[in-house]
């Protein structure tokens, strides 16, 4: 018990200060705005004088910019056509129609209006490539640019940042992941200190962080005492990684209990506006829990919308799926900007793969693609007002400006000043590199 | 006619029986024990002692020693753990160690796999696999496919014909018999994908990469691909009788909408699930993707059903004539294989005639691994699903054994795994897991974390004692889809029409159920005023709403909760317990996991054991009857980890309770529940 809780005290001591810099005047602009409803759908676009602030802000990035990830996670692979890369007039487009955004000649699909009001801050990626098809192994190789193999398991980029940079925050988790299963981002052969802390629904936060109340400081030690004399003889006889592993669970639960800042994972403490700003949807409020964290020093936050495997009804689904993710991303953005958080905050909303640009009409659907799709990065030295690559007129191949999932968690990386090139060896001794030797796309910074 | 001739051999004869045996009444009947060997060992003792030989063989010429034998203590808490899902009580545990019969481990391992907590334990196995989930689709219950994987384990149905069942079953899903159909259900729209999925789960076998492209480091092609889809070509996720009077029923309802909400609201309770099951015994044809991009063949052609490796299936199929295609109609191109109209050649019972095949080596192969793994702690073949042709098993003869164990035994799995359980080996000392690329088989069984079902059935014992007291029989709650089925199949579309406007809602006959429905209704209606009160941003109401569903939700779960884990919602929902430990979300294939996570550790100490484990639960009520703290403090250890305490352990427990009382009896049991040793099965 002693020295794990020294250390944990030492560490909240020293992080004290925390990393809430925003400065009070957007800050309180930006809840003003909230409250009196700027974000919604009518009035998007508005908050001139928080933008205005904001551009002055954004000063001049470099690469290495960013100090940490908001990573928005479209499970079960978003339809490129009916969200960030519509083709109004083409066969393949259905239903969906396309909308004009801030930003001359790049448009969005419908169901994007509010984003469309911050084109200027976001790049689009539209010529995304994955060879992989099916879910678990798509969703593996966006997260760790590796193929899903029987044999190792890599780590997700999440987990590289934990383990390859000192943390803003130690009394924090490194890695967090809100709303998905918490399989989706994975922590590989490093160690389970690595592994993001799972976060089911945000609105919930962080359960049974306290100590109940009837057992006392000195009482809890005393049992922990004991604890730790019962677990040492047990690893001793059989130590084997899983059960160190959960020595490690079990002492950054106790740093994570005495951590000043264990308060972050309590949105009630948030203003009643900035909550309805975000929209009461799980993954709205997911990003809202995402930036408390950002701006207390998490250095990944993985935040999951689920239910993008539109087979069946993929367009009645986009009028559900859609909304949530318009309000939340761009709340976050604005959000971000007004705390003078998005030059060193690196958001990036991503998808395993796309859909086919056919229409199977039976059902209404679209099948999985992972030949041409879309994504988008904003924040941490991005050069916003861009959509960079091209595909067909229809969808279905890219024209120019490839970007293989590979070369996107690159350039993920290399905003993060992580050398995509360096190697890393794992414990059986073979080398990985945090992106497969991915390329970053150097025009999609400023 | 048919100008098709179609061969089945016996093998699909067997799966007509099988499906006939499936039937409710012929299944109550026939609840005898199934083994009926053939050649090979001939009982559980003699497949032990030959899968013990083995071994001591294999070690040997590793230069290893077989492990130590365990103790009682050790034995009882491993055997239950693994083959009930569960810790022992106190009780089961101290009359095993007093048991002098010389034969009581094997005795244990024979009680244990015949009991009821054993099905529970091998559900959790299954559904896993299955991805057994409660809602199949929007409108389609998962109940009945729940319904007969546990039916199939309490009847201890050979494996062989549990599979055909799943591969080949037709029918209206919400029918009673008729669950297997959601084996297919399941991937509603996706036949590749469940192709996919069933090579997988029942032949090891990896070949999603080509469903897209010829895999690029084994041998399938994408050809290889589709001419497995070709034998599930033509299904449909509409059962038969349901085509004739779907359409009828979608007008009426939409008819009805524009009138009256609340009747169409009842109407579409009436006809949930009403359509959904499966048609069409197989076309054995299936297409090349339209953007096929080999020189072999050109996209978009026609190929027959053929199976990629072992004995091939009797189908006699051809290509027919493609219809020369029309000008100028580019949208049903979009349509793909729906447009296709080929004729039924009962190609799906051939497949699931030639998955299940005793001479198809890797079927029998797979499920004796991943038994072995179960028990074990690793396979002998890892991964246990990625199977290529110059695979070797750790130990190629005593996997061959093992295969042929299956196989022999009229592949009746618990035989196969009690006979694994009575083996010495299984006696010997936990072994820590070996580093991945170590070749030889670890000297005893390897040292797992508790699976999340494990440490909830573990916990519950704690919490309430009989936790097996809280399994139902299989199938109880698909019975009132049942009902409604046969009741609303009946009725013409007027009637289902008329009872509507009635504005009545029959309930089911079972009380229980009745009351669990109104339940669900309840919850339903205030569903509907929650997104109401959301959407006027009404921040009261829609708390207070949240709260009356919460309430609501936990009645629904019998006894607040407090139930097996196999009887609570699959999978459990986020953020339960079940969840925080593994429990696999069921999407993907055993996406259980056993890591270690900080939630865990948080719920284990502020939230589960401080509030479950104190007044009123089991384990404090038996530490309160007991007068000594010694009593105590042994009874506490046995409980919990299985064990009496040490003397040292014992020593420092009573030194502490003459400091701080009582307060020290829930320290021990706090800390007891936090240890490694309580979590891991050694």
């Amino acid at each position: 018990m002693s020295r794990s809780r020294t250390r944990s005290q030492a560490r909240s001591r020293a992080s004290s200060h925390v990393r809430l810099r925003a400065d009070d005047v957007s800050r309180r602009a930006f809840v003003r705005g909230a409250a009196s409803g700027l974000l919604g759908v009518a009035a998007a676009g508005a908050l001139p004088a928080a933008n205005a602030r904001a551009a002055s802000l954004t000063g001049a990035p470099r690469r290495g910019a960013a100090q940490r990830v908001i990573f928005l996670y479209m499970s079960g692979g978003m339809s490129h056509l009916d969200t960030l890369d519509p083709k109004p007039g083409a066969e393949t487009q259905g239903p969906t129609t396309a909308i004009d955004t801030n930003v001359d000649g790049i448009q969005l699909s419908q169901h994007f209006p509010l984003l469309a009001q911050s084109m200027d801050k976001v790049a689009l990626v539209r010529t995304l490539q994955s060879t992989q098809g099916a879910h678990a192994q798509g969703r593996y190789f966006l997260h760790t640019s590796y193929e899903l193999r029987g044999t190792i398991r890599h780590p997700s980029m999440g987990a590289w940042l934990s383990a390859l940079r000192e943390p803003e925050n130690p009394t924090l988790p490194g890695h967090v992941s809100v709303g998905g299963d918490i399989y989706s981002a994975q922590g590989g052969f490093l160690s389970s200190r690595h592994y993001p802390l799972p976060i089911g629904d945000p609105d919930a936060g962080l359960q049974d962080a306290y100590r109940p109340k009837t057992v006392s400081d000195e009482r809890f030690h005393r049992r922990w005492e004991r604890l730790q004399g019962m677990n040492e003889e047990f690893a001793r006889t059989i130590g084997t990684p899983s059960v160190a592993a959960y020595g490690e669970a079990y002492d950054q639960a106790l740093a994570l209990m005495e951590s000043a800042d264990l308060e972050a994972f309590d949105l009630s403490r948030e203003d009643e506006a900035v909550r309805d700003a975000y929209g009461r949807s799980r993954f709205g409020q997911g990003c809202l829990l995402a930036r408390r964290l950002a701006e207390r020093g998490v250095g990944f936050i993985e935040v999951v919308s689920g239910g993008w495997d539109t087979h069946n009804d993929n367009f009645e689904s986009m009028e559900d799926l859609c909304p949530p993710v318009d309000r939340g991303l761009t709340c976050l953005l604005r959000d971000l900007e007004a705390r003078g958080l998005l030059r060193d905050t690196l958001v990036v909303l991503a998808t395993e793969f796309g859909r086919t640009p056919d229409i199977v009409e039976a059902r209404s659907g679209r099948n999985h693609y992972p030949k041409a799709f879309s994504g988008l990065l904003a924040g941490g030295g991005i050069r916003g007002g861009q959509a960079w690559g091209r595909t067909d007129d229809e969808g279905r191949e890219v024209l120019e400006n490839p970007v293989r999932l590979q070369d996107f968690s690159a350039t993920i990386a290399y905003a993060l000043g992580l050398d995509p090139e360096r190697e890393h060896f794992s414990p059986s001794g073979r080398p990985f590199q945090v992106a497969n030797k991915g390329r970053p796309v150097l025009g999609l910074f400023a | 006619m048919n100008p098709i001739t179609t061969l089945i051999g016996t093998a699909a004869l067997a799966a007509v029986q099988a499906a006939t045996w499936l039937a409710p009444d012929a299944a109550a009947s026939k609840r005898s024990p199934t083994f009926d060997p053939v050649r090979g060992a001939t009982d559980v003792a003699g497949a032990a002692a030959r899968i013990d030989e083995l071994l001591e063989a294999h070690w040997s010429a590793q230069g290893l020693r077989g492990g130590d034998i365990v103790d009682d203590h050790a034995f009882a808490r491993r055997a239950h753990l693994h083959l009930a899902g569960r810790v022992p009580t106190v009780e089961e545990l101290r009359a095993f160690v007093a048991d002098r019969n010389r034969d009581k481990r094997p005795e244990l391992i024979a009680t244990l796999v015949r009991s009821p907590a054993h099905q529970s334990r091998m559900y959790a196995f299954w559904a896993d696999l299955l991805r057994v989930v409660d809602r199949l689709g929007n409108q389609v219950s998962g109940a009945p496919y729940e319904h007969f994987v546990k039916q199939a384990l309490a009847d201890n149905m050979p494996y062989d014909a549990f599979v055909r069942e799943l591969l080949s079953a037709e029918g209206p899903a919400m029918q009673r018999g008729n669950g297997a159909t959601g084996y297919l259900m399941r991937d509603r729209g996706m036949p590749e994908d469940n192709m996919a999925n069933t090579m997988r789960v029942f032949l090891g076998t990896r070949i999603e990469c080509a469903q897209c492209h010829n895999h690029p480091f084994d041998h399938w092609t994408q050809q290889d691909f589709v001419r497995l889809v070709a034998f599930q070509g033509g299904v449909q996720y509409v059962h038969g009788d349901a085509r004739a009077r779907g359409r009828e029923l979608i007008q009426a309802g939409r008819a009805l909408r524009d009138q009256n909400q609340q009747a169409y609201r009842i109407f579409r309770g009436l006809t949930r699930g009403m359509a959904a099951g499966i048609s069409g015994s197989g076309t054995g044809l299936a297409r090349l993707p339209k953007d096929y991009a080999y020189e072999d063949a050109r996209p978009n052609a026609i190929l027959t059903a053929e199976a990629p490796f072992g004995p091939a299936p009797e189908l006699d199929i051809a290509v027919p004539a493609e219809r020369p295609a029309r000008r100028g109609r580019r949208r049903s191109a979009n349509r793909g294989r729906n447009r296709d109209n080929f004729p039924e050649a009962d190609s799906r019972s051939a497949f699931a005639a030639w998955v299940s095949s005793a001479e198809n080596d890797r079927f029998a192969q797979v499920i004796a691994n991943r038994l072995w793994k179960l028990v074990m702690g690793r396979g002998l073949i890892e991964p246990v699903d990625d199977i290529r042709d110059d695979t070797l098993a750790a130990d190629p003869e005593l996997m061959a054994f093992l295969t042929q164990l299956v196989v022999d035994s009229g592949f009746d799995l618990r035989f196969v795994l009690e006979a694994i359980c009575s083996t010495t080996a299984w006696q010997r000392e936990a072994q820590a897991e070996p580093a991945p690329g170590v070749a030889a088989i670890p000297t005893g069984p390897i040292i797992q974390r508790m699976t999340a079902e494990q440490a909830w059935d573990s916990l519950l014992v704690l919490r309430i004692g009989d936790a097996d007291g809280t399994l139902t029989a299989p199938g109880f709650d698909a019975e009132a889809i049942y009902e409604q089925y046969d009741r609303v199949a009946q009725m013409s579309v007027d009637d289902i029409l008329a009872e509507a406007r009635s504005g009545r809602r029959i309930r089911p006959q079972n009380p229980r159920l009745a009351q669990r429905q109104k339940l669900r209704e309840e919850a339903r209606a205030l569903g509907r005023q929650l997104a109401q009160a959301r959407r006027q941003r009404d921040a009261e109401r829609t708390a207070a709403l949240r709260e009356q569903i919460d309430a609501l939700r936990q009645q629904l779960s019998a006894g607040g909760g407090l139930v097996r884990a196999s009887e609570l919602p699959n999978p459990a929902p986020d953020g339960h317990f079940l969840r925080n430990f593994g429990q696999s979300d069921r999407q993907q294939i055993e996406a259980s996991s056993r890591e270690a996570n900080v939630p865990q550790a948080l719920n284990l100490m502020n939230g589960l054991v401080d509030e479950a484990m104190a007044k009123g639960s089991a384990i404090q009520s038996a530490l309160g009857a007991l007068d000594q703290p010694a009593a105590k403090i042994t009874h506490a250890f046995e409980a919990i980890l299985g064990r009496p305490p040490t003397s040292r352990e014992r020593r420092e427990w009573l030194s502490d309770v003459r400091r701080f009382g009582d307060e020290a009896i829930t320290d021990l049991v706090w800390v007891l529940l936090q240890t490694h040793e309580f979590l891991f099965i050694g």
